[in-house]
């Protein structure tokens, strides 16, 4: 039975963000937020993608139409780690950061794609911050999100901004250890939930930090898989469509 | 990637674990395995291989090295033995130009003559075939085992379709057509690298070859061609003819033009082998070579190693890693200088040496830093605290937030690949879209337990000159309900209630009877800094699971009963709830209240509203009439209980 008619619902999303936010406030990280329409220089360049190199074609961008006098081409950010870039301008380290917003990709959607979703960054720079650090902040982290003791476990992966690059498992928040049938690991035990890394020394100095003096980690998840897979949300495009069938639940 | 399993197994003389395990030991070292699956008496890896190691690693003998490296097998230089072949005269003088070495690094053509074109040997066209290849002929299929191999795309011309001695690799000069090996026909420009013979295009430089020069059942002659193309010019022609070819891919991946010769050394040992006579005639490789690769060193300390990975691996340690990688190094100082292997275009700074330290010494080594040192709490962020006040405020009043979709079909800001007509534009405001929300959800107003729809939404939208956070704010009632408090009125009295709270005046930047809309972030100029979060928003249970939706209508029906003074409305309702069962998706206590009768007693009426439907079919009137009778018989039979 439902008795709080007189309430109204708060979006998924916002509650997945103000979880995180209030985890990593707690271990230092400052939320910080940045465009959404952004340059090809923050979205890109500045991350080390090169143009004309396969790795931009990882993401399908939207571009937007310009005038002939703009300089700069302009396009809908396909990262937040552009966020990052913004803040770490001009700036000095230590930095301790988090950023989270829509992304936007040119691809069909269906279920489980939508062109429009939300990440969650974070950012850690410092004297001497290491993968050591990345994997236990990673792993606080989850640890508090979930409610239960998970673990982490990293993977090779590519990401031009970061070197070297992980992608992130967590051991299954639910069945805790590849229950067969488990509808979110699918009975492996794990699920993939971020790609991690060490800051690319490139990144660093094109902010005008020294990578020779600081270091540190990125990583970047997926608010809407986790989401999904949490709550059970079949179809992503429920999250989008202004459609309280789906917020009122939560 | 397409590996087979068997291939890269002739690597090891067999001594790669079972295929299920050998998939495992790449997925968590080097390259994800998305499937493995059974062909024949092989097996097919679909391997994802990352840009980074895309230019090595596009051929069974780079995975086979991941391998050697992870699990310190040695491994052998090719998956199988070739026989040396000797140079004879061959009557074609083949000369090569290079119009630009920026276009084309290295081109390398050796002249065969007399040999015989036919079908491939069975262990040639079996390899093919794992890997989902037809064997065409022994000549081809020999260029593409060599691609499949050691990753350099090869191609065959035959000779005797050429007028003279001289290929050129040059640009287009005069727009031009090619005919393709696949019967296409493909308009040529000056931004398009060709291989041409005479001032006829005979190849799509890199990505396709052309009918001119094609090898045929009647091919005696021919010319081999083992190049390298400036990446980015192949990738920018392959995108605009739309022509991607397993040639393409590896190109503009980027090779080392150190691979061509020796490409173009197995593959004349492997065609002088399967495709040779007792004439056959192998001519000198023609090798065009303007600027060597140079050759690359790098060097690393264990403290280096150390300051990344936050774990310490001996200096001894990392020389036997990258005598595992096959790599060679010395020590120098306090650095071990490694000299990068030519096709690892990847490994140009000490971090991607990290990298390969880590995937032998294994991520699984990685530890916590468990000394984290507590930390002073982060900064507040303004504009997310008080989104978040706004948000607390208003669902505290009934209204739900909603994310609304960020295209739109008018606007300021116009995208240049738009998907359709209606998502041509980012949104310019948000009050256009929260009228069909709106509109929308009233016709789920029962089933969403919100018979008067109440929203919200702070997102970005996007003007001529900036994009800045919108509130907007909609009240609507479906047609068919009473009894409520106008829309206007809710509407205006929850504004007054957000300009109390933040102590601030709020003006609309564009407003509806029912809609009202404000620039978010001039609010929040307005407000004083907080201090901390003291936000609580209503969240939603931590083991919570979403309700599908259903796509069949639903049907509401009320129910009211008096019950002795003193029921509770959970025992009310633990009937309903019994006898509706699945088909009852929501509910809501609407009405109650107590009524003295004349005889004395006092009795509470309970009203609930019931929306019933099913996930696989609309319901019928029998079916909804039958089970309001068996929560009404169920509610009657108990005493002193009456359905009104």
């Amino acid at each position: 039975m439902e008795n709080k008619a007189e309430k109204g619902h708060i979006h998924p999303v916002t509650q997945f963000i103000n979880r995180a936010n209030a985890i990593f406030y707690e271990m230092g990280f400052t939320l910080v937020d940045g465009p959404e329409l952004e340059t090809e220089h923050y979205n890109f360049d500045a991350l080390n993608v090169p143009k004309d190199h396969p790795a931009r074609d990882m993401q399908d961008t939207f571009w937007v139409k310009q005038s002939e006098n703009e300089k700069e081409k302009k396009l809908l950010r396909t990262q937040t780690s552009a966020v990052q870039i913004r803040y770490m301008e001009g700036k000095q380290p230590p930095f301790k950061m988090v950023c989270f917003g829509k992304v936007f990709r040119n691809e069909a959607t269906d279920a489980t794609h939508e062109m429009v979703f939300h990440q969650l960054e974070g950012l850690m720079i410092d004297k001497d911050v290491t993968m050591a650090d990345l994997k236990s902040t990673l792993n606080t982290f989850f640890d508090k999100f979930f409610e239960r003791n998970v673990d982490v476990r990293f993977r090779p992966s590519f990401f031009p901004f970061v070197e070297p690059g992980l992608e992130v498992d967590i051991s299954c928040f639910k069945c805790n250890g590849g229950e067969a049938g488990c509808p979110i690991c699918k009975g492996t035990g794990w699920v993939e939930i971020a790609g991690a890394g060490m800051v690319h020394p490139k990144v660093l100095s094109g902010v005008g930090v020294n990578p020779k003096e600081w270091q540190g980690f990125a990583f970047g998840l997926g608010v809407d898989r986790i989401i999904m897979l949490k709550y059970g949300i079949d179809d992503i495009r429920l999250l989008y469509s202004g459609d309280l069938r789906l917020v009122n639940q939560f | 990637m397409k590996v087979s399993y068997k291939w890269l197994n002739e690597y090891f003389d067999g001594k790669l674990p079972k295929v299920e395990k050998a998939a495992e030991i790449l997925t968590m070292n080097s390259s994800e395995v998305d499937a493995v699956e059974k062909v024949g008496n092989d097996y097919l890896l679909d391997v994802k291989i990352l840009p980074n190691m895309a230019h090595s690693c596009l051929c069974h003998r780079g995975i086979a090295q991941e391998f050697g490296a992870l699990l310190d097998l040695k491994t052998k230089k090719y998956c199988r033995d070739f026989e040396d072949y000797k140079i004879g005269d061959v009557s074609k003088n083949l000369k090569v130009v290079i119009e630009n070495p920026a276009d084309c690094r290295r081109y390398i053509g050796r002249v065969i003559e007399n040999v015989r074109i036919g079908s491939s040997p069975k262990w040639l066209e079996e390899k093919l075939e794992t890997i989902g290849q037809r064997s065409i002929n022994n000549l081809v299929d020999a260029t593409n085992f060599v691609m499949n191999e050691i990753g350099q795309p090869m191609h065959v011309f035959d000779a005797d379709k050429l007028v003279g001695d001289t290929i050129e690799i040059k640009r287009v000069k005069v727009c031009d057509q090619i005919k393709t090996l696949d019967g296409r026909f493909v308009d040529l420009d000056e931004s398009v690298l060709t291989i041409s013979n005479n001032n006829k295009s005979l190849a799509i430089a890199g990505i396709k070859g052309g009918v001119i020069a094609e090898i045929d059942e009647n091919t005696k002659n021919i010319v081999l061609e083992s190049a390298n193309f400036n990446p980015t010019l192949i990738r920018k022609t392959s995108q605009r003819i739309k022509i991607q070819t397993d040639a393409s891919k590896r190109y503009e991946n980027d090779l080392t033009p150190e691979l061509a010769g020796e490409a173009m050394d197995i593959l004349t040992k492997l065609i002088v082998e399967i495709a040779g006579t007792k004439n056959t005639k192998v001519g000198e490789m023609v090798d065009m070579y303007p600027v060597p690769a140079e050759k690359v060193n790098l060097g690393i300390s264990a403290k280096e190693v150390e300051k990344v990975l936050g774990l310490k691996i001996s200096e001894k340690e990392i020389e036997k890693i990258f005598k595992c990688l096959n790599f060679n190094s010395k020590k120098d100082g306090d650095k071990i200088v490694v000299e990068v292997p030519a096709e690892r275009l990847d490994l140009r700074i000490k971090e991607d040496l990290i990298e390969e330290i880590l995937k032998v010494y294994g991520y699984d080594k990685l530890k916590d830093n468990t000394s984290l040192v507590p930390v002073t709490k982060g900064q507040i962020n303004k504009s997310f605290y008080y989104a978040n006040k706004i948000k607390e405020l208003l669902s505290n009043e009934g209204f739900s937030e909603i994310y609304g979709y960020a295209f739109a079909e008018k606007g300021d800001v116009e995208l240049a690949n738009s998907v359709a007509p209606d998502k041509k534009f980012l949104r310019a405001n948000l009050i256009d879209g929260f009228k069909n929300y709106l509109e929308f959800n009233t016709r789920y107003s029962e089933l969403v337990a919100m018979p008067q729809i109440k929203i919200f939404e702070i997102g970005k939208v996007f003007g001529v000159s900036e994009e800045y956070n919108s509130l907007v704010i909609g009240v609507q009632t479906p047609v068919s309900t009473k009894g409520l408090k106008k829309d206007k009125d809710v509407l205006e009295a929850v504004i007054t209630i957000l300009e109390r709270e933040l102590g601030i005046k709020l003006e609309k930047i564009n407003n509806a009877e029912n809609i009202a809309e404000f620039n978010f972030d001039e609010i929040v100029a307005k407000l004083s800094e907080p201090k901390t979060y003291d936000i609580k928003l209503p969240m939603a249970e931590a083991d919570m699971r979403f309700k599908k939706i259903s796509i069949y209508p639903f049907s509401v029906r009320d129910v009211a009963v008096f019950t002795p003074e003193g029921t509770k409305q959970e025992d009310v309702w633990a009937i309903i709830e019994k006898e509706a069962g699945v088909l009852l998706v929501k509910d809501r206590l609407f009405d109650v209240f107590t009524k003295k009768f004349p005889d004395g007693s006092a009795k509470t009426s309970y009203a609930f509203r019931l929306v019933l439907q099913s996930y696989d079919h609309t319901l019928s009137e029998d079916e909804i009439i039958g089970v309001m009778t068996r929560i009404i018989t169920a509610l009657n039979s108990q005493t002193g209980w009456q359905v009104r």
